[in-house]
């Protein structure tokens, strides 16, 4: 389970809050879907989610670890995509991997079972022999969900994963997040692609100047009205 | 010519950071700035004793030989810029990610080419000024005439422009012509180290050769007036026009050296316009046969070789990084192979072991200061750092793995200056192993110092890896900060030395200094990375 209690960032010596007491929790087997508008607040949650900042105040408990109480062992349990994959551009795909097989204690046999079945699944198994700087966008996007899924952890957080992948690699990544949720696993992932929250998630919320305004199943976040869940983003985001 | 000059500016508005240089003092940088502020008087050491080295020079030298000195520090002054003016320009003109956002512009290749000289030059001019300034006051003090400052600055501003017209010519036929499908930064690389050693090797021909007069010929020539200034130009003649010009304001050495800078500019930028296009096509392509099947993942390694793993591959494979690193603590001992027999003769018995023993305990504890390695050690990771922070590696492991690894390379430097030792002094073999581990030890507080640098100011923001290195003041922190330690320890050693302290009880006392010194140097730094890696943003 993934329990956020509470959260606030604030940047500029408080002027401006990224993250305003934002509490929210995704239960197991969850897909996860967060939206909201440029500049909202999405990326730096899932940035304070997987500890690569910390909170100003608030809670991040991941399987019931508190990550700033035990945040190796927090980490142990997370597989993390950013929006934009800056990875060793001088390393090749393999090597990547194998470092993060290295440091996440993946097992010989997993890791390699692992790399093939994503590699081949996403057509990088040709390409994972190649400095990552020759990469294009949605090779490396690719890449990074494979070094995201090579623990196979139990909760899956990806920012924007769609952005640079082809209609075949983004029809597949959903299947294989699909996947990976039904086995008992958490996927939360952030998008702009309403489409695909409104067909592909179990549960959504929405975040605007940096406060969660709307949490839960489509249904619930129409409240009985007829309506896309476009225009129920609309209007909430513009009250 | 406009076009190259607004390029010129906006490279020097981004190498020094001058149009962000208001808001950075405005925020968090200011204690950066405090802290530049309370090194200024380990570097006023650094500067008073250059001074003193070279007013010793121009005073031990035979009257009517003073100008030699003078002749030796543009000398050095041009090997210092040629060895690292090579290196610093490869990044500037073939690895710098700005290559790909100034292509398509409407520039021709000697524009940009010159634009990047002139910056490479503009720094090559910061470097010298701590070097040659001293120099040239200690002249000006003991040898007072009217209009020296004027000749001066145009000797100053003169000296660089050969040697860094040269490095840009070996760098721009190499990067042009080496074009090996694999690993062709690497051998780019190797191909300039070994352009730079036959460059040396030729100089060592060049000294052996003089090496060649008889006595009496030598004799004469030193009663010549500026005869010795006349033997040590002759390796490199432009060393010699400027101090002649300086010191006796012989007008036609001057043009000489006008003529000869100038025509060295010119045919630099006659090649860029040839050779700079052709020298940075590619670089990113793969190799077109592919592997049938992915070979399967290697065995997993425990997490800290997985961590040396990375630090080595980050290392090795980015040429900025890697000429960046190894040269600062490579070639001081190979220049001093070189050069240092024909200036002393016969060199065993010619200094006292003991000092030898002292100055290389000093060396290798100070090398983990004079390169940049720790004191980039998170810097190099740059963007990709965000990775350092998700895993789940403890933060301490990682800054001690960066410890262990940059203590490595620059041990290496190190052994090399033993080597060093051994064949030019023949220092006991004791002495040496005695000298290795004492330095070695004084090596990890001083690395530990440099990382902790880094570990409180990294700079993580940068597109060119040059960036990362040469435009890191953490770099600047760290030597200041090691230099006001280690003077600080030499002092001591000086009074130990005068009391009749014999090589063994020194040893002792520096060891037990290092140790101590480290132990606290190493608690601060694993208290400081995790507010690095999990708390600052």
């Amino acid at each position: 389970m993934i329990e956020l209690l509470e959260l606030t960032k604030s940047y500029n010596r408080g002027e401006i809050r990224a993250v305003d007491d934002l509490s929210l929790t995704v239960e197991r087997g969850e897909i996860y879907g967060f939206l909201g508008p440029n500049g909202a607040g999405k990326t730096t949650t899932i940035k304070l989610m997987v500890g690569i900042l910390a909170p100003d105040s608030g809670q991040v408990i991941l399987d019931g670890v508190n990550l700033a109480e035990d945040p190796l062992a927090a980490k142990l349990k997370l597989g993390y995509v950013p929006d934009n994959p800056d990875l060793y551009p001088r390393v090749t795909g393999l090597e990547y991997l194998r470092f993060l097989g290295d440091v996440y204690q993946v097992p010989h046999k997993e890791r390699t079972e692992r790399t093939e079945k994503l590699g081949e699944a996403f057509s990088l198994i040709q390409n994972l022999g190649d400095p990552i700087g020759s990469f294009s966008h949605g090779m490396r996007q690719k890449l990074a969900i494979m070094g995201a899924m090579l623990a196979a952890p139990p909760i899956l957080i990806l920012d924007e994963p769609l952005v640079g992948l082809d209609p075949k690699s983004s029809h597949l990544l959903k299947e294989i997040l699909r996947e990976h949720a039904s086995l008992g696993n958490i996927v939360f992932f952030s998008t702009h692609i309403l489409e695909v929250a409104e067909r592909f998630c179990h549960r959504l919320g929405i975040i605007n100047h940096g406060q969660l305004i709307a949490s839960g199943t489509l249904e619930e976040l129409k409240k009985g009205e007829q309506g896309t869940l476009e225009e129920i983003f609309l209007e909430v985001t513009e009250k | 010519m406009r076009r190259a000059l607004s390029l010129w500016r906006l490279y020097l508005q981004n190498n020094f950071g001058l149009s962000s240089l208001r808001q950075r003092l405005r925020g968090g940088e200011r204690i950066k700035l405090l802290v530049f502020l309370l090194l200024i008087p380990s570097f006023v050491g650094f500067l008073t004793i250059i001074y003193q080295f070279f007013a010793g020079l121009y005073q031990n030298l035979p009257p009517g030989q003073e100008a030699a000195g003078l002749t030796i520090g543009f000398l050095t002054a041009g090997t210092l810029v040629f060895v690292f003016g090579i290196f610093y320009l490869l990044s500037v003109f073939f690895f710098a990610e700005d290559n790909q956002r100034i292509l398509y512009l409407p520039l021709r290749p000697r524009e940009i080419v010159g634009a990047k000289f002139a910056t490479v030059l503009v720094n090559e001019y910061l470097t010298l000024v701590p070097f040659l300034v001293p120099g040239l006051i200690a002249w000006a003090q003991l040898f007072p005439e009217p209009f020296f400052w004027p000749r001066a600055l145009i000797s100053f501003l003169l000296t660089p422009l050969v040697p860094l017209s040269v490095a840009a010519l070996v760098g721009l036929v190499v990067m042009r012509f080496v074009n090996l499908p694999k690993s062709r930064d690497f051998w780019r690389v190797a191909g300039i180290l070994i352009s730079l050693v036959v460059v040396f090797a030729f100089q060592f021909f060049i000294m052996r050769a003089q090496r060649g007069y008889t006595q009496e010929e030598l004799v004469k020539l030193l009663l010549a007036p500026d005869g010795l200034m006349s033997l040590i130009g002759r390796s490199y003649p432009p060393a010699l026009w400027t101090a002649q010009f300086l010191a006796r304001g012989n007008f036609v050495a001057l043009l000489e050296l006008l003529l000869l800078s100038a025509g060295a500019i010119a045919l630099v930028l006659f090649a860029g316009e040839r050779l700079f296009l052709g020298a940075i096509e590619g670089g990113g392509e793969v190799s077109k046969r592919k592997k049938d099947f992915v070979q399967p993942q290697s065995k997993p390694r425990g997490i800290f070789l997985a961590l040396l793993w990375r630090e080595t591959a980050l290392f090795v494979r980015n040429p900025v990084f890697l000429t960046n690193g190894i040269l600062n603590i490579i070639f001081p001992p190979v220049i001093i192979f070189f050069l240092l027999p024909s200036s002393l003769g016969k060199l065993p018995g010619a200094v006292s072991p003991l000092y030898l023993e002292l100055i290389a305990i000093g060396y290798i504890a100070a090398l983990p200061s004079l390169s940049v390695l720790p004191a980039t050690s998170i810097s190099r990771e740059g963007k990709q750092f965000w990775l350092s922070r998700l895993i789940p590696v403890a933060p301490q492991l990682q800054v001690l793995a960066k410890l262990l690894w940059s203590s490595i390379i620059t041990s290496l430097g190190g052994l090399l200056g033993l080597v060093v030792l051994r064949v030019l002094f023949k220092l006991p073999f004791w002495a040496l192993v005695r000298a290795g581990f004492v330095g070695f030890v004084g090596s990890i507080g001083i690395g530990a110092l440099a990382v902790l640098m880094d570990t409180l100011w990294p700079s993580l923001e940068w597109t060119d890896p040059q960036k990362a290195m040469k435009g890191n003041l953490t770099g600047l922190y760290g030597m200041l900060s090691a230099s006001l330690y280690l003077g600080g320890v030499a002092l001591l050693v000086i009074k130990l030395v005068n009391s009749g302290w014999g090589p063994g009880g020194i040893a002792a006392v520096l060891l037990g200094i290092f140790v101590a010194v480290a132990v606290v140097l190493l608690q601060f730094l694993v208290k400081s990375a995790p507010v690095l890696y999990w708390k600052e943003d």
